[in-house]
């Protein structure tokens, strides 16, 4: 008789489960029993390690072992290790000390790896209490973080070590504090090394360094390296993902893919999936609304074409939607798709993108529904078309003394969020439809659905959950419209989760491009006119097709200006055509086209100063922007709306530069020929690279976010914000912010994000923008409600003391509000007042800002590398980023935002591509033919802040989220050229390129 | 799919229960593979872990290992060669999977790059298949592997008193190569090579006395593959050179 149930040990306890299938992993068995804490990946082949439990004390993958085969075994999940401190009258032992140092630590982000991470820890210190930091790293070997880099997990666990082994006694409370140090001293003894952790054996890096700026006061919450504000439920695994909910009769949805890059659907006959047992619904082109729109998630109007269709009777890539299915699990769900049958008319298809434009090419979009956006034009597969020329740039070339022309190729790649794209859909009892999804722009999504699913606006409710990393790829309505049409079909409520193949397939990534630079320069290296002309493969839709290809030049081109008078009229040309082919479609990601932009920039630059025997670093900022100059673009696009002068305020890239040379010993080892080779290896050389970069903050005149603030009885706050943390830690940036302003702590606001029902609007994550733009609404909304409380504060100070005083006198700090003689109230006092005792009111106030400016962060990028000349191997060494991000509001958090922002591009550099098959077929379809870096393959990485206070914030911040995205893959294609001399022009730096590129020399 | 799932307590159930040819039924291992895959026909699986197959032990300088090792106790084994341990953590970077994957599992799986094939092959290793303890040396099992010469992979073992060295060459330090090489040396002065490609089984460059015509060995080794020939012919002569001269072919 076949097993249908199966007893398991889990956390010490027998688990009797019914009703298992000889095909149920034990990840499904243990979900299912509630335990939440081991997350899906998506993968096939336990690749990301998202799922891990400990099996007889060994990290496992729990997706790749049958439920059946855990009978006998020893299981633990993340529920076991820790738990809450604070449970009411109930005594608990807190969070286990792994647990405590990570969250100390700044080591989690999105939190979806960390349960794994903390087990991976668990398992490795019982067996070893002092461990090193290589066995930690290979100790989160099988663990893939997308989001931190693993710098300050690693660190985390070397703490919780040290803690264990009683070496250091764990404070209450304790914080990680960074250096600070001043711009004035350079003798300052933390100057050329890491901030030390006071045990012997840990040398922690947990905290960057910081040149601080002149504040116009002491900050008590700004600035600080605040925990964050969903660290103790994320470290335990708490369900707080958007899978981690279980509704009466879900169903799950599945999607049949085009197998064919392009054709027509002849005939599609759905008749034996739905007659299988346990199917709900199979939905084709033929069975829903045929609304035209785009599934970027962008502000009202999409600068882009409306060219998708939830589904339709064409397909116009390998992966792209035939047809949905809804059905009891997944496993039927699969066979239903299975019995699908699809006759298809095949089409010519087109996957280079400079045969896209040709006469008498195939047009991938010939429906009448297409609406155009600007310049784009469906007749010659022309998504969009960019032409930007500032001053005279063929003056400017014929005033040159030399000109520079090559061309460059960056690859197609994944954001790779470890957590797939994810959806649940239901009626609630108004019958107003919930969408419950990782997604970074909600509101974007529900105003996009609303057409799509024939609803009225207001009888949409989407609810964004924790984000498990999104870097761009959740800015896209990407699957939400499948589960909410399934639902409206079933009337049941229906999860759609991507496997990690679909999100290869099926999902968006970076644009791949090819660019041509054309420079013109004086030879005392002042550049007289900059060109590029970008061609740019939106594959089969174009969402974001404009918007990221005009950043590829808004960005990398607005950065050199030219020097002496050419700063003044600089010559800069920006071209570009983004064309469909038959590729899947990119789009958002991480830097949102500036990467690409600054491969081709900081290579040539590079080129240029190596030609001219220039100092690569001096020769860039000569033809800098500086502070107080115009940013040359902004006279010329926005996004495809009117473009409004602007001023950069600051700039503080020499300080990068400077700082970012004396740490990676840039002066001892440029130019310097001994350092290059290695005694004993002849076959290896050293090399070290820069770039300098600068990216946006915000999209001026369009970007908006919201806040709203409520005062509680206990003086504590309620921070309701549509601005979406999907990781970053903006929650807690945006909390530290509204503590400073209401002169409390941060742990004192409670954020809650976002949901379309309850918290004001907001763009969403994207273009660097939520400190900055959701930071100033909630200062704001923070002002309008310490202004209340002051007026109180005021009155009840002459009530009781019989004194005058101006509310504008009273200082709200340390929980009171303190007159300037020393009379003072706390804030519960005055909430009590407030809401019980005396003219009452709800202290409480909403807000919303948007910017006229999108001032421009600065960062200087340094590489070290080592490349084996016979192989064409490359092992980056070492990673260290200076970067002007204004007045940094969290230290860990921002840090973290650059090592993450690094390791992700580094992959960019050398070893993360998509690629695909004569017909359109996907070569990369796991995270192992697709490798992303894993903890113990990392570089050194060192992150440096060099802070300008930004006039337009009110704490004087810009963003950090995405340039750490843009300097890594030129500052290495330099470093292997100082190496070796090979040139590179495309990425990744794969051993045979890089081979190719030495043997190019050579011949 | 998998229909069922059975764990036999003896070889015996195991060999009988994996004779069952419908529904077809098949080896378990530490279920890397078989578990998240989608099967395309209704399977039995049969579990192996209680056979007592998972152990590795040194009897007279042979190294036995149970086909249900997993391969991190094969890389902690004292008695496993260096190069081997590399070729381990370079097939599978993962610890979480090397708790998991099994020495069989991972042969059975093995295309052309895979180190630990690579190595097994140059380290000319046997096999012991069940029933009738058949043995085949795994070099000449991974080009074929169908039909099997048994049922149930009992064993692999391999001489200790070689000189194993192997490097590859991938993306990363920790991706799995597009390129490997091992070469191993006896006392004699037998030296075997083998090279892995992104091929479907591991190819034999060499196996005699000495290096001689390594050159033109590792020539026709890559004259079949067709993508990248240059690179990949000049590459393994580099990597094949460093490793019978110093061995020291890693950065």
């Amino acid at each position: 008789m076949k097993k249908t149930s199966v007893t398991l040990t889990i956390n010490g306890t027998n688990h009797f489960i019914d009703h298992v299938t000889p095909a149920d992993t034990l990840l499904d068995v243990v979900r299912r029993e509630g335990l939440f804490g081991a997350k899906f990946g998506g993968c096939q082949k336990g690749e990301c390690g998202a799922c891990t439990l400990l099996l007889d004390h060994k990290p496992v993958n729990s997706c790749g072992i049958l439920a059946f085969q855990a009978e006998g075994h020893d299981i633990k999940t993340i529920e076991t290790v820790g738990e809450h401190p604070d449970q009411g009258w109930k005594h608990t032992d807190g969070l286990h000390i792994i647990q405590q140092a990570f969250v100390e630590s700044g080591a989690i982000q999105c939190g979806y790896c960390t349960p794994a991470m903390v087990l991976a820890a668990k398992a490795l210190l019982e067996k070893n209490a002092n461990p090193d930091e290589g066995a930690v790293r290979e100790a989160l070997s099988g663990i893939l973080c997308r989001c931190t880099g693993y710098l300050k997990p690693v660190q985390a666990i070397l703490r919780a070590a040290a803690y264990l082994r009683g070496e250091v006694q764990m404070e209450e409370g304790e914080l990680i504090s960074p250096a600070f140090l001043n711009p004035q001293r350079e003798d300052n003894p933390n100057s050329n090394g890491s901030t030390s952790f006071d045990t012997p054996n840990i040398r922690t890096q947990i905290a960057p360094k910081i040149w601080t700026v002149a504040r116009p006061q002491v900050y008590s919450q700004v600035g600080k390296p605040e925990r964050k504000v969903d660290a103790v439920k994320l470290v335990q695994g708490k369900p707080a993902f958007t899978a981690d909910i279980e509704l009466r009769g879900m169903l799950v949805a599945k999607v049949l893919h085009s197998p064919i890059a392009h054709a027509r659907i002849k005939r599609i006959d759905t008749s034996k999936a739905k007659a299988l047992p346990g199917v709900a619904a199979v939905l084709t082109w033929q069975d829903i609304p045929r609304v035209v729109y785009s599934t970027a998630g962008q502000s009202d109007p999409i600068p882009g074409p409306l060219d998708s269709f939830s589904l339709d009777n064409k397909v116009r890539f390998v992966g792209d939607r035939v047809a949905f299915v809804a059905a009891e699990n997944a496993e039927i769900a699969e066979q239903a798709l299975k019995l699908i049958e699809v006759e298809y008319e095949a089409l010519p298809a087109i996957f280079d993108s400079a045969k896209s434009m040709e006469t008498g090419a195939v047009i991938l979009h010939d429906e009448p529904e297409y609406q155009n956006f600007a310049d784009s034009n469906p007749n010659t597969n022309l998504a969009a078309k960019i032409r930007i020329d500032i001053g005279d740039v063929e003056q400017g070339f014929k005033e040159a003394d030399y000109v520079f022309e090559d061309e460059y190729e960056v690859p197609k790649v994944q954001q790779a969020h470890i957590e797939p794209h994810v959806v649940v859909t239901y009626w609630d009892e108004n019958d107003r439809m919930v969408i419950r999804t990782s997604t970074q722009v909600p509101f974007h999504a529900r105003r996009v659905l609303a057409p799509v699913l024939g609803l009225p606006m207001k009888r949409i409710r989407v609810i964004k959950p924790r984000i498990g990393g999104g870097f761009g790829g959740k800015q896209e309505i990407l699957i939400e419209d499948v589960a909410a049409h399934l639902t409206i079909a079933t009337r049941r409520p229906v999860i759609y989760e991507y496997t990690r193949e679909e999100e290869f397939i099926a999902a968006r990534s970076r644009h791949p491009m090819r660019i041509r630079m054309k420079t013109g320069v004086k030879k005392d290296g002042t550049i007289t006119a900059n060109s590029m002309y970008a061609l740019s493969d939106t594959g089969a839709y174009g969402c974001h097709a404009l918007t990221v290809t005009g950043n590829t030049g808004h960005k990398s081109m607005a950065l050199y200006v030219g020097d002496g008078t050419y700063r003044k009229s600089p010559n800069i040309r920006f071209h570009a055509d983004i064309v469909y082919t038959n590729h899947p479609p990119a789009g958002a990601y991480r830097g949102y086209g500036v990467p690409q932009g600054y491969w081709a920039v900081e290579r040539h630059m590079e080129k240029i100063s190596r030609a001219l025997k220039i100092d690569p670093i001096e020769f860039r900022l000569k033809n800098a922007l500086r502070a107080g100059e115009l940013h040359p673009f902004s006279t010329a696009w926005s996004e495809g709306r009117e473009p409004r002068p602007e001023t950069i305020e600051t700039v503080g890239l020499e300080e990068c530069v400077r700082h970012g040379k004396a740490v990676s010993g840039w002066d001892e080892k440029f130019g310097n020929p001994s350092w290059h080779t290695i005694p004993g290896k002849p076959h290896l050389r050293r090399g070290i690279g820069v770039a300098t970069v600068m990216q946006g903050t915000a999209i001026p005149y369009l970007d908006m976010g919201g806040a709203s603030i409520k005062m509680n009885d206990d003086g504590s706050f309620n921070l309701l914000i549509g601005a979406t943390d999907l990781g970053t830690g903006s929650d807690t940036v945006l909390a530290q912010m509204a503590a400073e302003v209401l002169g409390t702590t941060t742990e004192d606001i409670l954020v809650y994000s976002s949901d379309t029902d309850f918290t004001p609007f907001d763009k969403g994550a994207y273009a660097s923008s939520t400190t900055y733009i959701s930071g100033t609404a909630v200062v704001k909304a923070a002002e309008q409600v310490a202004e209340r409380i002051r007026m109180r504060a005021a009155k009840m100070i002459k009530e009781r003391f019989g004194t005058c005083v101006e509310p504008h006198e009273i200082v709200l700090s340390n929980k009171n509000a303190i007159s300037p003689d020393g009379n003072a109230f706390t804030l519960q006092e005055i909430a009590y007042n407030a809401l019980h005792h005396a003219e009452q009111e709800q202290i409480m106030a909403v807000a919303s800002y948007y910017s006229q400016v999108s001032p421009p962060p600065f960062a200087a990028q340094f590489a070290e590398v080592t490349v084996d000349i016979e192989t064409g191997q490359v092992v980056v060494n070492k990673l260290v980023m200076a970067v002007d991000g204004g007045v940094i509001i969290n230290p860990v958090t921002a840090s973290g935002q650059v090592e993450g922002g690094m390791s992700q591009a580094l992959g960019y550099a050398v070893c993360e591509e998509m690629t695909y098959d004569e017909k359109g077929v996907a070569n990369e379809r796991d995270l192992e033919s697709y490798h992303i870096f894993r903890a113990h393959e990392m570089p050194e990485m060192e992150t440096l802040f060099v802070e300008t206070f930004e006039p337009s914030h009110p704490f004087g911040a810009k963003a950090v989220a995405e340039i750490p995205l843009d300097g890594v893959a030129p500052a290495v294609g330099n470093a292997i050229l100082d190496a070796c001399g090979a040139e590179l022009h495309t990425i990744p730096a794969t051993p045979q390129r890089v081979w190719e590129a030495i043997r190019m020399i050579r011949n | 799919m998998i229909t069922d799932y059975l764990r036999p307590k003896t070889i015996d159930e195991a060999v009988q229960l994996l004779g069952k040819k419908e529904p077809r039924s098949i080896p378990l291992g530490g279920g890397v593979h078989i578990s998240r895959a989608n099967q395309p026909e209704n399977v039995i699986v049969v579990d192996l872990q209680d056979l007592g197959l998972s152990y590795s032990r040194l009897d007279d300088g042979v190294q036995r290992v149970g086909a249900t090792t997993t391969l991190e106790a094969l890389n902690q084994a004292e008695e496993t060669p260096e190069g081997l341990r590399k070729a381990i953590r370079q097939e599978i970077s993962s610890l979480n999977v090397r708790n998991m994957a099994t020495l069989a599992g991972a042969l059975c799986v093995a295309r052309g790059n895979s180190p630990i094939a690579v190595c097994l092959m140059s380290m000319d290793a046997e096999m012991v298949w069940l029933p009738g303890e058949q043995r085949v040396f795994v070099g000449n099992w991974l080009p074929l592997r169908h039909p099997a010469p048994g049922l149930l992979m009992e064993s692999i073992h391999w001489s200790t008193k070689v000189d194993l060295r192997y490097y590859g060459v991938g993306r990363s330090p920790a991706d799995q190569p597009f390129l490997c090489l091992a070469a191993t040396t006896w006392p004699s002065g037998r030296v075997r090579i083998v090279l892995g490609l992104e091929t479907t089984t591991p190819v034999l460059v060499m196996d005699g006395k000495g290096a001689d015509g390594l050159e033109l060995a590792i020539e026709n080794a890559c004259s079949q593959y067709s993508n990248n020939q240059n690179y990949i012919t000049e590459t393994s002569l580099k990597i094949a050179q460093r490793l019978l001269n110093s061995g020291e072919a890693q950065q």
